[in-house]
């Protein structure tokens, strides 16, 4: 396989990602399409670690991974902590910074 | 048509289709369980990219933990009753799907079209020494002192999984 | 790819058998459906209300508290791996990723949400 596969296929994989962060009113879902986002991006790490025949790629995945773990647990804690505050989650009705 | 290509696009047609689902189904536990078979082929992916410590990696914290946390999430903020009451997409989506398919297409013209392609350097030539496997490469860029290493980054993500626990306890915890 | 390639065909004929299995059951197993049979809890007694108490935050915290220390161990792999060769150095790094780390788990101890009253 040629390299431009991976990365058409990373390419439609992050277009999707953002099509859910803009339309989906569920913060959940919006999470889990910025998860999409960033494993699009791993994908195309890589690939290119791969094509390039070095470890570097994977070793940025790698601490895309660690970076992305720290954003589940406070993401989803705030999420959590919205919703013990507000009793919904609508990213719609989340207008106010004061809660 | 080689057994690798074979592979590379029924896990590629797996994964595109599994991200719609992500994206597009109403239930979000559906949507949850459609993440845990995008994972399993990202991962799928990186095997067949000779990177199986990244593969082993992403099944363990995405596939495994990852998404159990989000349905726990999905468990704690669910109120009984009021499920599917609304559309889940707001009033914008269309915009939305035009930038989206912009961007898509714009990102595609440029990894194609691109005089940096390096589409040919490397592909299946790239045979290691023996001896020499992927966590080792890895290591070595992350661990050892020599100039072009990543030592002091490494460091830091431990600084930065310290604000992620304390965070977790300081919003996280009812009292 | 030539090394990769088992770990292909494991995951395939897994999936093969599982889809078989069910395929299989729902095919030939014979199906007298009763409402008793069809309650999510078949034995026990009879549910009256749908339970108003939602489940714990602690569930969650302990799932955050989990990945946090699950990337911790997984990035000790490769340094494991290397320790032969990076002697006193790489003790040196451990040393400093736990030391940094020590504090959020010190925190969190007294705090007390490893305690499941």
């Amino acid at each position: 396989m040629p390299l431009s596969a991976y990365l058409i296929m990373s390419a439609i994989l992050f277009s999707i990602g953002v099509v859910g962060v803009l339309i989906r009113r569920s913060p959940l879902v919006i999470f889990m399409s910025i998860e999409l986002m960033l494993n699009a991006v791993n994908l195309s790490f890589v690939a290119f670690s791969k094509f390039l025949d070095t470890a570097d790629g994977q070793m940025f995945v790698f601490l895309v991974l660690t970076v992305a773990a720290a954003e589940v647990v406070v993401g989803l804690a705030i999420i959590v902590s919205i919703f013990r505050t507000r009793r919904t989650i609508d990213v719609d009705e989340m207008n106010a910074l004061r809660g | 048509m080689d057994l690798a290509t074979l592979i590379f696009w029924i896990i590629a047609v797996i994964l595109v289709g599994s991200a719609l689902m992500v994206v597009g189904l109403r239930n979000i536990v559906h949507s949850a369980v459609a993440l845990i078979l995008l994972f399993a082929m990202a991962a799928g992916i990186y095997v067949l990219l000779d990177a199986e410590f990244i593969a082993i990696v992403q099944i363990l914290i995405y596939a495994g933990a990852v998404t159990i946390l989000i349905l726990f999430a999905l468990m704690l903020t669910r109120i009984t009753g009021q499920q599917s009451r609304t559309n889940p997409t707001n009033k914008q989506w269309w915009i939305a799907l035009v930038i989206c398919t912009l961007l898509g297409v714009s990102i595609i013209y440029a990894a194609t079209t691109s005089p940096h392609a390096v589409a040919t350097v490397g592909s299946d030539s790239g045979q290691l020494p023996a001896g020499i496997n992927n966590v080792v490469r890895i290591g070595q860029l992350l661990y050892s002192p020599t100039q072009y290493s990543f030592v002091l980054p490494f460091e830091i993500a431990s600084l930065v999984l310290l604000v992620a626990i304390i965070g977790a306890i300081v919003i996280g915890r009812e009292d | 790819m030539a090394t990769t390639l088992p770990i292909f065909i494991m995951v395939a004929l897994a999936i093969l058998f599982g889809v078989l299995v069910m395929v299989i059951t729902t095919i030939i197993g014979p199906k007298k459906p009763t409402p008793e049979k069809l309650a999510p809890y078949e034995c026990g007694m009879q549910e009256i209300a749908a339970p108003k108490r939602r489940f714990p935050v602690k569930y969650l915290l302990t799932g955050m508290l989990f990945i946090v220390f699950d990337i911790e161990i997984v990035s000790f792999y490769p340094l494991a791996i290397l320790m032969r060769q990076l002697k006193v150095f790489g003790l040196i790094e451990l040393l400093v990723f736990l030391l940094i780390l020590m504090v959020g788990y010190i925190y969190v101890w007294r705090k007390g949400a490893f305690t499941w009253e």
